[in-house]
């Protein structure tokens, strides 16, 4: 069944087209950067920035390839197919779950490691020093928070059966509902944001919202309660 | 019968307040090609959901090659199944090929297996094998979907409407090609509106109404022949309903010029002996034989409103 996972991930434009328009982005904003940088400028402006924008993109598109694994089926009407050709729907959940994980690792290590190259290019055009360590942590942080919004989004696609319903409800909540949600006294820092970007500090060394036990189990209970309600109403429901 | 490969037992399966499938009972023979017929809502397509663990039945029992539906032998039993349910379900951003591989991949099948190349010639698509799908005609697609049912050489086969969209040919073709599946060792079930074309297809027939069993058999013997029919010289009808009438044997004219004789449990040469000695002599006589058009009407007619 994985190999079938595979070869879809292969065969379908969606996932090249996420990549590519992911390095598209964080090129041409290190280009516009370099562009308005001033002569003898801070290292802020040749390579910090172009890592914020890289931040942002990267969770994006992991969001978007996380809905896209079980929301592909849902979007070509082929779950039919898919559920005749692996009858055990727990075990069909289990297998895009992995291939989704699998995706999202793929595809955030080669932006984040095209990410770094591009920042050292930067700097080096810049001339200013480029602390290599230093810009890993913030790319591995980076990643995982990726990582666990794209395994989110899949959840989401999943509990609504829907591409776009899953998408659009990530994103949403990533880049909007979510900031409201930490707001909230007492519980709010146990948002997923928060929680996720409390992994990604400690990850960074930085001060965290949360310790990173407390971070890692709020993220599992999110990503538990949306997985397993999809999972559990993918199982007993009739696929139409 | 041959061992039955599928059977439902009393299976009902309710959407809301409507059974959709109610109490039926049926055997798919194995190696047999098997009409599911009923009307627009009649559950077909249900039926099928059910045998391919897509549904879950509210009661009875479904047996797919000796599994019982809710085991685990039964998800096992699914995989010996190809199927093409209502629209053809195809990735449509993927070429054709890509499309096979995808269903290969999930039986074992590798890439470079020779059965991918095969199955799209035998479904007519080889020379547009790389093409995306979404180029595709109606008829394509269902070529597709039949191929991707037909891969893994599954031992059932089951078709929801797969005449849908295809032209005269391709009718052809897919009537041929699925007489042709138990001589490979297959078992197809295969549902349609095009009567004509079932009667043409399969050696059995499953005939549902309102999800409910009303007639099950070997086409042969649900074609049954009711009587016979007579061509007489012109001027001769009257003479020879008279004589028929007078014999006591129901007997109805045409405009054509035919007589239909029901003979009832008397042979046919008796009805010649009754028009010989009224001095009429047929230009022909010949079984009349029900085709399964008339014979669905009338069965998938009687009751209504009844209940």
């Amino acid at each position: 069944m994985f190999a079938a996972e595979l070869l879809k991930i292969r065969s379908m434009p969606a996932p090249r087209l996420t990549l590519i328009i992911t390095l598209g982005l964080i090129v041409v904003g290190a280009v516009i950067v370099a562009v308005i940088a001033p002569e003898g400028g801070s290292a802020t402006a040749y390579y910090e920035v172009p890592d914020l924008i890289a931040q942002v993109i990267v969770a994006i598109g992991a969001i978007v390839l996380g809905a896209w694994i079980f929301g592909l089926e849902f979007a070509s009407k082929t779950l039919r197919l898919a559920a005749t050709v692996q009858p055990s729907r727990a075990r069909l959940v289990l297998v895009k779950l992995g291939s989704a994980v699998g995706l999202l690792l793929a595809y955030v290590v080669a932006v984040m490691a095209i990410t770094l190259l591009i920042e050292a290019i930067m700097a080096s055009v810049g001339s200013v020093a480029f602390p290599f360590a230093q810009q890993l942590d913030t790319a591995v942080s980076a990643g995982v928070e990726a990582l666990l919004w794209g395994v989110f989004a899949f959840g989401l696609a999943l509990l609504f059966r829907s591409y776009t319903a899953g998408l659009v409800a990530a994103l949403v909540l990533a880049l909007g509902v979510d900031a409201g949600l930490q707001q909230i006294p007492t519980v709010g820092k146990y948002s997923l944001g928060s929680a996720t970007t409390s992994v990604g500090d400690a990850i960074t060394g930085d001060a965290a919202t949360l310790a990173l036990g407390v971070a890692l189990l709020a993220v599992a209970g999110w990503l538990i309660v949306v997985i397993g309600a999809g999972a559990a109403r993918f199982i007993s429901r009739d696929l139409k | 019968m041959a061992s039955p490969i599928l059977s439902f037992d009393s299976v009902t399966k309710a959407y809301g307040s409507r059974n959709a499938v109610d109490g039926l009972c049926f055997d798919v023979a194995e190696r047999s090609v098997t009409g599911l017929l009923g009307s627009n809502g009649a559950g077909k397509s249900t039926t099928m959901k059910l045998l391919l663990g897509l549904a879950a039945p509210n009661s009875g029992q479904i047996a797919l090659f000796g599994a019982l539906q809710g085991t685990a032998a039964f998800a096992a039993a699914v995989r010996r199944t190809g199927s093409h349910i209502e629209l053809p379900a195809l990735y449509e951003r993927a070429t054709a090929r890509q499309n096979i591989e995808i269903q290969c991949a999930g039986f074992g099948i590798g890439r470079r297996d020779p059965k991918i190349d095969a199955v799209l010639e035998t479904v007519g698509l080889s020379s547009r094998s790389t093409d995306k799908v979404k180029s595709f005609s109606l008829g394509m697609r269902q070529r597709m979907s039949l191929a991707l049912a037909l891969v893994h050489e599954p031992e059932l086969v089951v078709l929801d409407e797969p005449i849908n969209g295809l032209d005269p040919e391709g009718v052809v073709e897919m009537r041929e090609l699925i007489r042709s599946l138990p001589s490979r060792g297959m078992t197809a079930l295969v549902s349609s509106h095009v009567l004509d074309e079932i009667e043409r297809t399969v050696d059995e027939i499953v005939i549902i109404r309102e999800g409910k069993l009303i007639a099950e058999g070997p086409i042969a013997s649900i074609i049954t022949t009711s009587g016979i029919v007579l061509r007489v010289p012109a001027g001769n009808g009257d003479a020879a309903l008279a004589a028929l009438t007078a014999a006591g044997v129901a007997a109805t004219v045409f405009e054509n010029g035919e007589i239909r004789v029901d003979t009832g449990d008397q042979p046919g040469s008796v009805i010649a002996k009754v028009l010989a000695d009224a001095g009429v002599y047929p230009d022909e006589l010949r079984p009349q034989t029900a085709d399964l058009e008339s014979v669905f009407l009338d069965l998938t007619s009687a009751g209504e409103g009844v209940g």
